[in-house]
C-alpha cells in the first residue's frame, strides 16, 4: 500500500511534467511552426509509433519485449488504482470497547508507552516497539531490546514482558520481547 | 494538533456539548490536549468559535449524542486517564444541564508525549519566540 501511494505521487509527478513540456512544444510549434515539433522529436516518434502499429496490423508476431512492457503496464495501473482508490486507514488499536463508550489508541501512542515501559528495565540499553492491530480488538506488540553482553537473554525478555504487563494486562495485547546483544560502549539501565 | 480554547455559549446542543466535553478532557491531569487526528475525523466545527480540534460529538438513533475524544496523553496509565476523562466529561455536561444529551464517551489517544520530548519542543519554542535567545 505504501508502494502503491509513493508510486502514484512520482507517477502524477512525471506525468506532470511531461504535460508540461508537451505544453511547451506545442506553444513553440504554435509560435514558429514546425521548430516546437521538430525540437520535441514529435515527427520522429510519430514515425516509430506508425511503423509499430503498422507492424502490428500486419499480423507479425508479438514480440516477447511487448509483451513484458504491455503487463508491466497494466500492473503499473492497477497499482496506481490501488494507490488512489483504496481509502487511508486509521490504524488504531481499539483496547476496550463497551456500551458506555470505546478506548482506543494509535499505533504510535502504544508503541510509545510500551518503548518507554520497556526501556525502564534492568539490562536494556534501548528498545523498538511495532505495534499491529488486530481486527477484533486488541493486538501484537514486537518489542525488540538492547542488552549488554553480559546478560542473560531469557532474564531480560521475562523482565521486559513483567514491566509491560501493566499494559497488556488490562487489555487484549500480546507481546513478543526478543533481545540482543548490544554494541560496546551502549548505555544501560 | 493542538487544542483550540472555545466554549461557545450559544450553537446547537451538539457543538455545545462537543465544547464542553473537550475543556473538561483537557483539564483532566495526563492529558496534554486535544489532536484531531492523522485524517481529522476529531474535530467539530463549531461556527463563530472555530473548529475544536479533539472532538466529535455524533447524534445516537435513540437520543442524545456520542462523543468521540482525540487526546494527546503523557505517559501515563491509559485506561485510568481515560476512566478520569470520562468522569470529567459527565460532571462537566451535566454542570452545563446538557447531561441528558450525553451518550456514550469514546476516548482514543492520538499521541502520547515523553517529558524530555515535551521539554524539547517547549525549549524549541521558547527558541522561536525570543529569537534565539532561550527565555531565562
Amino acid at each position: 500500500m505504501i508502494l502503491a501511494r509513493l508510486l502514484v505521487r512520482v507517477v502524477t509527478f512525471l506525468l506532470l511534467l511531461l504535460l508540461a513540456l508537451l505544453g511547451l512544444a506545442v506553444a513553440l510549434a504554435a509560435i514558429e511552426p514546425g521548430t516546437g515539433a521538430d525540437a520535441a522529436g514529435l515527427p520522429g516518434l510519430r514515425d516509430q509509433v506508425g511503423a509499430w502499429f503498422d507492424g502490428l496490423e500486419g499480423g507479425e508476431g508479438i514480440a516477447v519485449p511487448s509483451l513484458i512492457g504491455g503487463a508491466a503496464a497494466a500492473l503499473l495501473g492497477l497499482l496506481l488504482l490501488i494507490g488512489l482508490l483504496v481509502p487511508r486507514r486509521e490504524r488504531l488499536v481499539v483496547l476496550r470497547r463497551t456500551d458506555h463508550g470505546s478506548l482506543g489508541a494509535r499505533r504510535r501512542a502504544l508503541a510509545g508507552v510500551a518503548r518507554s515501559l520497556a526501556e525502564q528495565t534492568r539490562g536494556v540499553s534501548a528498545a523498538k516497539v511495532k505495534v499491529k492491530p488486530r481486527r477484533r480488538g486488541g493486538g501484537r506488540l514486537r518489542v525488540n531490546a538492547a542488552r549488554p553482553r553480559p546478560t542473560d537473554e531469557k532474564a531480560v525478555e521475562r523482565s521486559i514482558a513483567d514491566q509491560l504487563e501493566s499494559l497488556t494486562g488490562p487489555f487484549r495485547l500480546k507481546a513478543s520481547v526478543r533481545t540482543r546483544a548490544g554494541e560496546r560502549g551502549e548505555r544501560v539501565q | 494538533m493542538p487544542l483550540t480554547p472555545a466554549h461557545p455559549a450559544s450553537g446547537t446542543v451538539r457543538t455545545r456539548l462537543a465544547a464542553v466535553a473537550l475543556e473538561a478532557a483537557a483539564g483532566v491531569d495526563g492529558v496534554v490536549g486535544g489532536d484531531a487526528g492523522p485524517n481529522r475525523l476529531h474535530v467539530t466545527e463549531s461556527g463563530s468559535g472555530g473548529p475544536l480540534a479533539g472532538v466529535r460529538a455524533v447524534a445516537e438513533p435513540d437520543g442524545g449524542y456520542a462523543v468521540d475524544l482525540g487526546l494527546r496523553a503523557g505517559l501515563v496509565p491509559l485506561e485510568a486517564l481515560a476512566h478520569r476523562v470520562r468522569l470529567a466529561v459527565h460532571g462537566a455536561a451535566g454542570a452545563a444541564g446538557l447531561g441528558t444529551e450525553l451518550g456514550p464517551i469514546s476516548v482514543t489517544f492520538h499521541d502520547v508525549v515523553d517529558p524530555d520530548q515535551e521539554l524539547a519542543e517547549a525549549f524549541a519554542a521558547a527558541l522561536d519566540t525570543t529569537g534565539g535567545a532561550p527565555a531565562p
